[in-house]
C-alpha cells in the first residue's frame, strides 16, 4: 500500500500532470489529472496521507482540470473534465482548487446511488457516528472542521452515505470546505488546521479546504453504526442549545437533505425509517464553536441532559 | 356531506414512532407526507375499503375523547379535505 507522501516531488508532479493520480477516497477511486500548480499544491497539502490505487484497480471517477487552447489561457479560464466530457461551463482560473473539490463532490452527488445519500457532514467518536445534515450556510462544515481538530474522526463533510442493507454509514473522508468567516473561525480555533489554496470570489465567496484526515482511523473503510442525527444551525442571535427533536420531523428534514431519497423509492423510505428509528435526533443551535464542540462531546459521553 | 364516499387512492406505508405526527410514504406517487397522528388514524380506516363520512364518524367516535366528540364531524371534514389535497384520498 503506497500513500501519496511516499512519492518523490518529481514523481508526484509527473503522475498528476500526465497519467493522473489514482486516489482511494472512501469506497471510491478518483483519478485526478492536472498540470495546474494550484491543484498540485492543494492535493499535496490535503491528500498527502491518502492511499494511491494500484494499476488494475477500477477507477470510479476520472477527472481532470485543464487549460486548453489559447482562448482559455488569455481569459484565465479552465475546464473540468469527467470521463473526458465537460459537464460544466468554463471556470475562472482563480477558483481552480475549489472547483476540483466541488467536482469531486458532484461525482458522488449524481452517481453512487447504491447508498442513501444525505447532504450532511458526518463525524465519529469511539466508533459512534453522528450525522450532521444541513443546508449550505447552516454551519455544519465549521462544526465538522472543529470536531476534526478536537479528536473526532471526520467521516465526510458533504455526503453521508447510508448502506441500505446495514443502515451503517460508509466513511468518505475528504477535505472540509470552509467559506468566508468560517475560515477565520477555524484558524482561530486551532493552529493545527492545515488549509489548501484559497479560492476568491467564487459563487460562495471566499473558499478554502481544510485537511480532514487527522484521526488515526481516518482512512479505515468499515461502515459505522449511527447514534444520532444532529441538525446544526449557526445563529448569532438565538440562545445556544442542544435540544431533542421529533423523529418524524427529522425524517422529513433528512429526506429533504437527501440527494436520492426520492430516486430510491421504497428503498429510500425503508433506509430512512430504519436510520431515524435507531438514533436520537437533535437540533444544535450555536454561535460559539467551543460551546458547540463541548455539546457534541456531551452527546457521545452520555452527559447530555445529565 | 355525511353520505359522500371517499376512497384511498394511494398505496402507502407509515412510519409511526408514537409522536404527535406520523410519516406517510405514498408508494404510488413517491411522495412523503407528515400527517398528524389523528389524520394517520383516519387514513388507516381507508386501507381496505371506501367509507362515507357517517361511517367514518361511527368508527372514529369511540377513540375520541367525549369532550371532542361534538367537533368530530368538523375535524373529520378537515382531515378528509387535507388528504384529498395531498392526492391520497379521492372523493367518489
Amino acid at each position: 500500500m503506497a500513500i501519496l507522501s511516499q512519492l518523490s516531488r518529481d514523481e508526484f508532479s509527473t503522475r498528476l500532470s500526465v497519467d493522473g493520480l489514482p486516489l482511494k477516497v472512501g469506497p471510491y477511486i478518483y483519478r485526478v489529472r492536472s498540470k495546474l500548480p494550484t491543484v498540485e499544491e492543494g492535493i499535496r497539502a490535503l491528500y498527502n496521507d491518502f492511499e494511491i490505487a494500484t494499476d488494475g484497480d477500477f477507477i470510479d471517477y476520472d477527472i481532470a482540470l485543464q487549460q486548453k487552447g489559447l482562448r482559455q489561457h488569455i481569459h484565465r479560464q479552465l475546464e473540468f473534465l469527467f470521463d473526458g466530457t465537460t459537464p460544466f461551463n468554463l471556470i475562472p482560473l482563480g477558483q481552480a482548487y475549489a472547483f476540483l473539490e466541488w467536482g469531486m463532490n458532484w461525482c458522488v452527488s449524481i452517481h453512487a446511488n447504491e447508498y442513501l445519500k444525505l447532504h450532511a457532514a458526518a463525524v465519529a467518536r469511539n466508533d459512534s457516528a453522528i450525522i450532521l445534515p444541513g443546508v449550505p450556510g447552516a454551519g455544519k462544515s465549521t462544526l465538522c472542521a472543529a470536531l476534526g481538530l478536537s479528536g473526532w474522526r471526520v467521516l465526510s463533510d458533504e455526503h453521508a452515505l447510508i448502506e441500505p442493507a446495514s443502515g451503517h454509514i460508509v466513511p468518505l473522508c475528504r477535505p472540509v470546505s470552509l467559506k468566508n468567516e468560517s475560515i477565520g473561525v477555524i484558524k482561530s480555533f486551532s493552529r493545527d488546521a492545515c488549509f489548501g489554496p484559497v479560492s476568491e470570489e467564487t459563487h460562495k465567496g471566499r473558499v478554502a479546504h481544510m485537511k480532514a484526515d487527522l484521526h488515526s482511523q481516518s482512512h479505515q473503510r468499515q461502515p459505522l453504526s449511527t447514534t444520532a442525527l444532529v441538525f446544526p444551525r449557526y445563529s448569532p442571535d438565538d440562545p445556544q442549545g442542544l435540544n431533542k427533536r421529533r423523529r418524524t420531523d427529522s425524517f422529513l428534514l433528512a429526506a429533504y437533505h437527501s440527494f436520492n431519497y426520492s430516486l430510491l423509492g421504497d428503498t429510500g423510505f425503508n433506509v430512512m425509517k430504519n436510520l431515524v428509528d435507531q438514533v436520537e435526533c437533535f437540533d444544535l443551535i450555536y454561535r460559539d464553536i467551543d460551546w458547540a464542540v463541548d455539546a457534541m462531546n456531551t452527546l457521545v459521553e452520555g452527559r447530555h441532559g445529565a | 356531506m355525511l353520505n359522500m364516499m371517499w376512497r384511498n387512492e394511494s398505496k402507502g406505508r407509515f412510519y409511526d414512532p408514537g409522536e404527535t405526527t406520523v410519516i406517510y410514504y405514498d408508494t404510488r406517487s413517491g411522495d412523503t407526507h407528515l400527517l398528524t397522528a389523528f389524520a394517520a388514524h383516519v387514513l388507516r380506516e381507508f386501507q381496505t375499503e371506501s367509507l362515507s363520512l357517517a361511517s367514518l364518524i361511527t368508527r372514529i367516535a369511540p377513540v375520541v375523547d367525549a369532550g371532542q366528540a361534538t367537533d368530530l364531524q368538523e375535524a373529520l371534514e378537515g382531515v378528509l379535505s387535507e388528504l384529498v389535497a395531498m392526492d391520497i384520498l379521492k372523493q367518489e
